[in-house]
């Protein structure tokens, strides 16, 4: 089956304005669904997904962790940095903390 | 001879009239006298702006430094509460995370209104932000309504205050 080409998810509007916890334990919209219900069917579904984590309330480093993080252990880094993208006008630093995690996550899976 | 005479009575008549301040014969040619006085008047204007434009910078500068010691000050007293306080276990820690998560992305924007001098600076202070962020809003019983209520004497405490010193200090460094 082919993938479509490219889609934007703007989370505040689309999943949560107030992202949960790290796992599905602590609550609704959670980083663990968020991966599993969100980013996982997306990344199967198109070839470049640009995720706007703008307008939300704020987001935890487990959020980003559980919902991003696990991508570097799935897939080989070039991959998640071809296809997908984060951008966060007025959070840069969620941004940040997600990259790191994948680079984290990525660093684990190559040992 | 006649030439020179009127010569004198004509500046005699314009010295007159300008008053004795302004006596041409002393010299000084009235272009320079007036360009003098303009340079005069320009300067001490762009002098009064520039002092007004440093005064006015220092000002904001010293309100942002004032507001962003608060906001760090507000994460800090709410993150110690969120593990440590009973009250904000059980349906109190989805609104007490939030606040903290909303002051931690509060505090980024804020932080980033003022650039440091020294490029160095900046790059620290973003990693102190993410470290701040981290060392409150990443373990695993963060949002966890049933979680075990910490002691004051744990680890986490004395990270979350070293990441809030080292925060206070690079606010004081020089902005521009």
């Amino acid at each position: 089956m082919s993938m479509l080409e490219e889609t934007v998810y703007n989370v505040a509007k689309m999943f949560s304005r107030f992202p949960g916890g790290r796992r599905r334990a602590n609550g609704d919209f959670s980083g663990e669904e968020f991966r599993e219900d969100v980013v996982l069917p997306l990344l199967q579904k198109y070839n470049r997904v640009t995720f706007d984590l703008t307008g939300s309330a704020g987001y935890s480093s487990g959020f980003l962790d559980e919902a991003f993080g696990e991508l570097g252990s799935i897939m080989p880094l070039d991959e998640v940095t071809r296809r997908v993208k984060l951008v966060a006008v007025d959070d840069p630093d969620a941004v940040e903390i997600a990259w790191e995690r994948i680079r984290d996550a990525n660093r684990e899976r190559s040992r | 001879m006649r030439l020179k005479s009127r010569g004198n009575v004509s500046v005699t008549r314009i010295g007159n009239v300008l008053g004795n301040g302004m006596d041409l014969r002393s010299g000084t040619p009235l272009w320079v006298t007036l360009a003098l006085a303009v340079v005069a008047l320009l300067g001490s204007h762009f002098l009064t702006v520039y002092r007004e434009g440093k005064k006015s910078r220092q000002e904001r500068e010293k309100a942002w430094r004032t507001s962003c010691q608060i906001l760090i000050k507000e994460i800090v007293d709410d993150a110690t509460k969120h593990y440590c306080d009973s009250t904000s276990l059980g349906a109190a820690t989805d609104l007490s995370a939030a606040k903290i998560n909303n002051n931690l992305k509060r505090l980024g924007a804020l932080a980033r209104e003022i650039s440091a001098v020294e490029p160095s600076h900046s790059a620290d202070l973003g990693r102190l932000l993410r470290l701040l962020r981290d060392v409150v809003t990443s373990p695993a019983d963060y949002q966890m309504p049933n979680r075990e209520l910490r002691r004051a004497a744990d680890h986490m405490f004395t990270e979350i205050s070293e990441c809030e010193s080292a925060l206070i200090s690079n606010l004081k460094k020089a902005r521009k």
